[in-house]
């Protein structure tokens, strides 16, 4: 979710449709079309998992390059959408895995880590407002694991299906349901707490 | 969650309540079911809340990281380049990439610049311009002619002379054949240089100092466009078929035969057109009508804004002759063109770069001279600094 293309993001219009199509048939315009469409998409999601701004960039390139030349079945433009962002985490894994390993460090399992910042933009709110609101935010994100926010933001910011997160995240569409559920009772249950706690302090 | 506490709250508020934000983000059932009650009971709220959640979906962005437009155009060019070079591997057919065919879909990306041209492999002047790195040519003591990546012709006349024939490329005493050349060429011309190029359509051009031009060795069968960062005087030859448009940072001008000048350095706030005969239009992203000239009209502008007027036009091409005439121009103004004509640096005291001044100035003579003659018109002293620069300041 970003600013130039929140709008348009989910519902494709009947121009996207036909693109769509040109595109699957190798079309050189539409397969322009979606590399402009989609990459400030695919870079932020990038730079969310802590890759570094040139070897985003530079994965993103790789992906693009093989989608050109390769056989492009995918059956929706959701399904293009997810098929990029898979693909780009599986590059940035392999790279930075590889880097890893040449500089001789320990992999860790979380070579990669999710992150979310929050920006508030200037067009009405005002300051001392925007620092506040950005600060809830992030008070309330920063009880998430980066695993869950991961998958919170590829459900509810870019949208994806269950069956694509799990993919994407490497388990089962039932446990990324459940990662998901799980992030929004904690979010809830910490908030019911905090209540709690005010409610003694009170009446101590 | 009591409901009563917002009974008082503004849009902005409920973006600051966890309840509201929690809801925004995940909207999940339970809170869709709280704040469906805290509307059913305050039925008051129901706008303001409607307004908070506008407030939030437009200004609230989660990972808003974004490429600026250039570093898009850099990706797209080297994209485009690795495409071509695998496709050249795999021995196939010419890659055609475009955009123009999706006009309806521009409105999306219409801070874009164009990226690839629809009717032939090469990508769009503009963004080939705006790609090429600044190595300072301008400061160069030469003027260059790039014809391709490894073919640099140096030239070191102070006026040299380009011209586009149907087999080659002559350039002073150079020849250079046509298939040497890649789909665009760039002419550098340095400060305190000038040139005249005549591209292959037979349109002539004397190019001023501290200009850089981008064209195609080849104009297309639709369109001729060249970019210029500078200032030239053009004579377009006519070809009804084939308009003639100058790209520069802030307008285009489009003609189809006509002469003009065209003063459009990159580093100047205002740019301006001057018109000789014909007509042509100006353009510019900014604008949302084309602007028409007339002969002896001359448009000046910004981004934000601009005049057309009336001049005597052939005073504004008199550079192209070596020589500077100027009416009520401020002393800033002047000294800017003289450094650029010369190459030469030259301090201007800001307490008297607001002075107006009208005259004719020989370009042939030496800048000593030209100075003196200044001195004489305005309340001014010169002098020469070791490095070569000058400064001007006031009698004291």
């Amino acid at each position: 979710m970003h600013a130039k293309s929140y709008h348009i993001m989910n519902v494709p219009t009947p121009d996207h449709i036909s693109l769509f199509t040109k595109f699957k048939e190798g079309d050189d315009n539409a397969y322009s079309f979606f590399y402009q469409y989609y990459i400030n998409d695919l870079y932020a999601y990038g730079i969310s998992l802590g890759g570094e701004k040139e070897i985003v960039k530079d994965a993103v390139q790789d992906i693009f390059l093989k989608i050109y030349f390769d056989k492009k079945d995918f059956a929706s433009i959701d399904h293009l959408k997810y098929f990029l962002l898979r693909s780009l985490k599986n590059r940035l894994y392999n790279i930075y895995k590889s880097k890893a390993v040449s500089t001789t460090t320990d992999i860790s399992e979380d070579v990669l880590n999710f992150s979310i910042t929050t920006t508030v933009l200037d067009r009405i709110i005002d300051e001392e407002d925007r620092t506040l609101i950005k600060q809830q935010v992030d008070d309330l994100l920063s009880k998430l694991t980066s695993r869950q926010k991961e998958a919170i933001y590829l459900r509810f910011m870019q949208e994806l299906e269950y069956e694509e997160i799990a993919e994407i995240m490497d388990m089962t569409p039932h446990a990324a349901r459940k990662l998901i559920s799980r992030s929004m009772k904690r979010l809830r249950d910490d908030e019911q707490l905090l209540l709690i706690c005010m409610f003694m302090l009170i009446f101590h | 969650m009591q409901v009563d506490k917002y009974k008082n709250y503004t849009p902005t508020a409920f973006l600051k309540d966890r309840d509201f934000l929690r809801w925004q983000l995940f909207n999940n059932k339970e809170d869709a079911l709280f704040w469906n009650d805290v509307i059913e009971k305050n039925p008051g709220l129901r706008l303001l809340i409607e307004e908070a959640i506008i407030l939030y979906k437009e200004n609230i962005r989660f990972n808003d990281f974004n490429m600026s437009d250039p570093e898009i155009s850099e990706c797209i060019i080297s994209l485009q380049n690795q495409i071509r070079h695998k496709k050249k591997k795999r021995n196939s057919k010419r890659i055609v990439l475009g955009i123009s065919a999706i006009a309806a879909c521009i409105a999306i990306i219409i801070s874009l610049p164009l990226l690839f041209n629809k009717d032939n492999d090469v990508q769009d002047i503009s963004t080939f311009a705006r790609a090429i790195p600044d190595n300072n040519d301008l400061y160069s003591s030469d003027t260059k002619l790039i014809v391709s990546e490894n073919n640099t012709v140096i030239l070191n006349n102070s006026e040299s002379t380009i011209q586009y024939e149907e087999d080659g490329i002559k350039a002073d005493d150079n020849h250079i054949l046509k298939e040497e050349s890649a789909p665009y060429n760039q002419l550098i011309t340095p400060y305190g240089k000038r040139s005249v190029i005549t591209f292959s359509d037979g349109t002539k051009a004397w190019v001023n100092a501290g200009s850089k031009l981008v064209y195609p060795a080849e104009f297309s069968k639709g369109k001729r466009e060249i970019y210029v960062d500078g200032e030239i005087y053009i004579e377009v030859s006519e070809d009804k078929k084939r308009p003639f448009i100058i790209k520069t940072r802030q307008m285009d001008i489009e003609v189809l035969g006509t002469k003009f000048n065209v003063s459009a350095y990159e580093t100047d706030k205002i740019n301006s057109v001057v018109l000789l005969s014909g007509s042509v239009s100006i353009s510019s992203n900014t604008r949302k009508k084309d602007i028409i000239l007339k002969p002896d009209q001359m448009y000046s502008g910004n981004e934000n804004s601009h005049t057309v007027q009336s001049v005597d036009a052939s005073i504004y091409i008199l550079w192209t002759q070596g020589l500077y005439q100027f009416e009520s121009e401020e002393l800033a103004n002047i000294v800017t063109r003289l450094e650029r004509y010369y190459g030469i640096r030259i301090e201007c005291d800001p307490d008297i770069s607001g002075l107006k001044c009208s005259g004719k100035l020989d370009l042939k003579d030496n800048m000593h001279k030209l100075l003196e003659e200044l001195s004489q018109a305005l309340p001014i002293t010169y002098r020469q600094n070791t490095d070569g620069s000058y400064t001007i300041n006031a009698i004291s």
